[in-house]
């Protein structure tokens, strides 16, 4: 008896490595003692995660199950189809036991396929998805171009909802149908957009004219005057940086300002009644009561302006105003 | 209606396209900086593009980056500066008219045109505005060539000397109150004829400041240039 016994356990364990045919296990299993044949075909009408199988022998609902089961997901991206097939990202069903289980059930049954999900494998692959569809949010820029200011536009990114996607994807598989699954994305805004920018001032310093645009638009044009040679303007790209109603006026380290006082706030002060300082160090747009020097290369390196004018322009920038120093 | 005589004052100063001489022509720039250059107003030229009025000179392939007229008229708004709006699209009269009235400019504002339909329709749709006639057209480029080519010089003598009787019938087929001429085709007769009629007289394009006394003599009520810099004393 006690070899008899081992001989089955040794059939039963090459039925398993082999994946021998259920009816061969079946009759294997009965030992001899009893005679019930198994039935060879699944009862009528049995289906398994909707696959019909009823009146199928083993190999048959076996092949169905699997065939049905390994059928791709569709995943839809605006203007692409992703296909998955579920091994890709580590989907695996239990065909074996559930056609075995068919095998048993009365007709009629609706049985349902049980699925083994990856959780590892499908987030690499959505991972993957990601890096090729989502998109970063673009700022705008602002650009001198033909010495206009230039704001290009901003564009929203985009960043793929995996874990929607993974729902989608394992709901799917779960219940072995597969519609289409839509992935869906979350927008990035950008921080930084075309309506963000405020004035921008372009001043040209060899024709000594101050431009004053509304973002792209231009708005206003007021003659200045700029560095004289020895002490020219800088050129470049700069921003406002103080504003200072009638200021006083401090004689700055330079050789031409040797031994002048500081000159308070009033009528004869050579920075007018406004000051708007620049990121350019010790440079500045300013009113001055040197109204004959406007449209020439007169000052010392700072922008000045009729003080009707520089009044008006204090009230329409603020700190942080992009002024763009070029040199026509 | 916009006074466009000068009476006993100097003759007005006009920008042509903005102050197309020191920034890109019919541009916000230049014509923000005819008005900074102290002009009293500011000629630019209206094209129709679909629904789009936009401000250049030749017509436009796409309004892209063209200024339109209402932004153009937004800009002088708050100036005060006179506007010379010279329309050279057909069958706009409707729209640029309702565009003046939206920026309550028809008061400050001469329409002019080569074509006398256009202005026809214009005293129709807005008998308020006022109608300059450009003359003459310049379809051949004819001003724009060197002084000395014989044959521009004859048709610009010959001009000259006939305008003076043909300038009323001229002005009045087209309900115009004012005469936009070429400077060249222009004397003392015609300037004269053209004040008995009531309607003042613009010149058109003057760069050089050395023709500036003359004109003064004759007596034109305005002078369009490029260069509004001509104009300093």
């Amino acid at each position: 008896m006690k070899r008899v016994g081992l001989l089955i356990l040794f059939v039963l364990g090459l039925a398993a490595a082999g994946g021998l045919s259920a009816g061969v296990v079946a009759a294997t299993t009965t030992t001899g003692t009893t005679t019930t044949t198994a039935p060879a075909t699944i009862a009528s009408g049995v289906t398994i995660s909707g696959v019909a199988v009823g009146d199928l022998t083993y190999d048959e609902a076996f092949t169905a199950v699997t065939e049905s089961f390994a059928r791709p997901v569709t995943l839809v991206v605006p203007r692409h189809r992703l296909v998955v097939e579920p091994a890709k990202i580590g989907a695996m069903a239990y065909v074996r036991a559930s056609v075995n289980r068919a095998l048993t059930v009365p007709a009629g049954t609706a049985l349902k396929l049980r699925v083994i999900l990856n959780r590892k494998g499908t987030q690499r692959y959505l991972d993957a998805v990601a890096k090729r569809f989502d998109r970063e949010a673009v700022d705008s820029e602002l650009l001198l171009r033909n010495q206009r200011p230039v704001i290009t536009k901003e564009q929203t990114g985009r960043t793929l909802r995996q874990l929607r996607a993974m729902n989608g994807i394992f709901t799917a598989l779960v219940t072995n149908t597969r519609p289409e699954v839509a992935l869906q994305f979350s927008e990035l805004k950008p921080s930084v957009t075309r309506g963000s920018f405020g004035p921008v001032i372009v001043i040209r310093r060899g024709s000594n004219r101050l431009y004053l645009y509304k973002g792209m638009r231009f708005q206003r044009v007021f003659g200045v005057a700029t560095g004289q040679s020895a002490y020219p303007t800088p050129l470049g790209s700069w921003h406002v940086v103080v504003k200072w109603r009638n200021p006083w006026w401090y004689p700055p380290n330079a050789p031409w300002a040797k031994g002048e006082k500081p000159v308070p706030p009033g009528p004869g002060n050579p920075l007018g009644t406004r000051w708007m300082g620049l990121s350019a160090s010790g440079v500045g747009i300013h009113g001055t009561p040197d109204d004959t020097s406007i449209g020439y290369s007169a000052s010392h390196g700072c922008i000045r302006m009729h003080i009707p004018d520089a009044e008006w322009l204090f009230n329409h920038v603020a700190v942080g105003t992009q002024v763009f120093i070029v040199s026509a | 209606m916009i006074e466009l005589a000068r009476h006993d004052g100097r003759p007005l100063r006009i920008g042509h396209r903005g102050a197309a001489a020191l920034a890109p022509e019919n541009s916000l720039e230049a014509i923000g900086l005819a008005v900074e250059l102290g002009c009293d107003l500011v000629e630019f030229d209206v094209h129709a593009l679909g629904e789009a009025l936009v401000v250049a000179h030749d017509r436009p392939v796409s309004p892209d980056g063209l200024p339109t007229l209402d932004e153009v008229l937004e800009l002088l708004g708050p100036t005060g500066v006179g506007v010379h709006l010279d329309l050279k699209a057909q069958r706009a009269e409707q729209p640029v008219t309702g565009a003046l009235r939206r920026h309550g400019l028809v008061e400050r504002t001469i329409v002019s045109s080569f074509r006398r339909p256009t202005l026809s329709a214009l005293h129709q749709v807005e008998p308020a505005v006022r109608l300059g006639r450009t003359y003459p057209q310049d379809r051949t480029g004819l001003t724009k060539r060197p002084l000395f080519q014989p044959p521009a010089r004859a048709i610009v003598r010959v001009l000259r000397q006939a305008l003076p009787r043909y300038i009323g019938s001229l002005l009045a087929r087209s309900k115009a109150t004012t005469a936009v001429l070429y400077w060249e085709v222009v004397g003392e007769e015609v300037v004269a004829r053209c004040h008995a009629l009531g309607a003042p007289v613009l010149v058109w394009t003057v760069d050089d400041a050395a023709l500036l006394p003359w004109l003064d003599e004759i007596g034109v009520d305005g002078v369009i240039t490029n260069d509004p810099r001509i104009f300093r004393d």
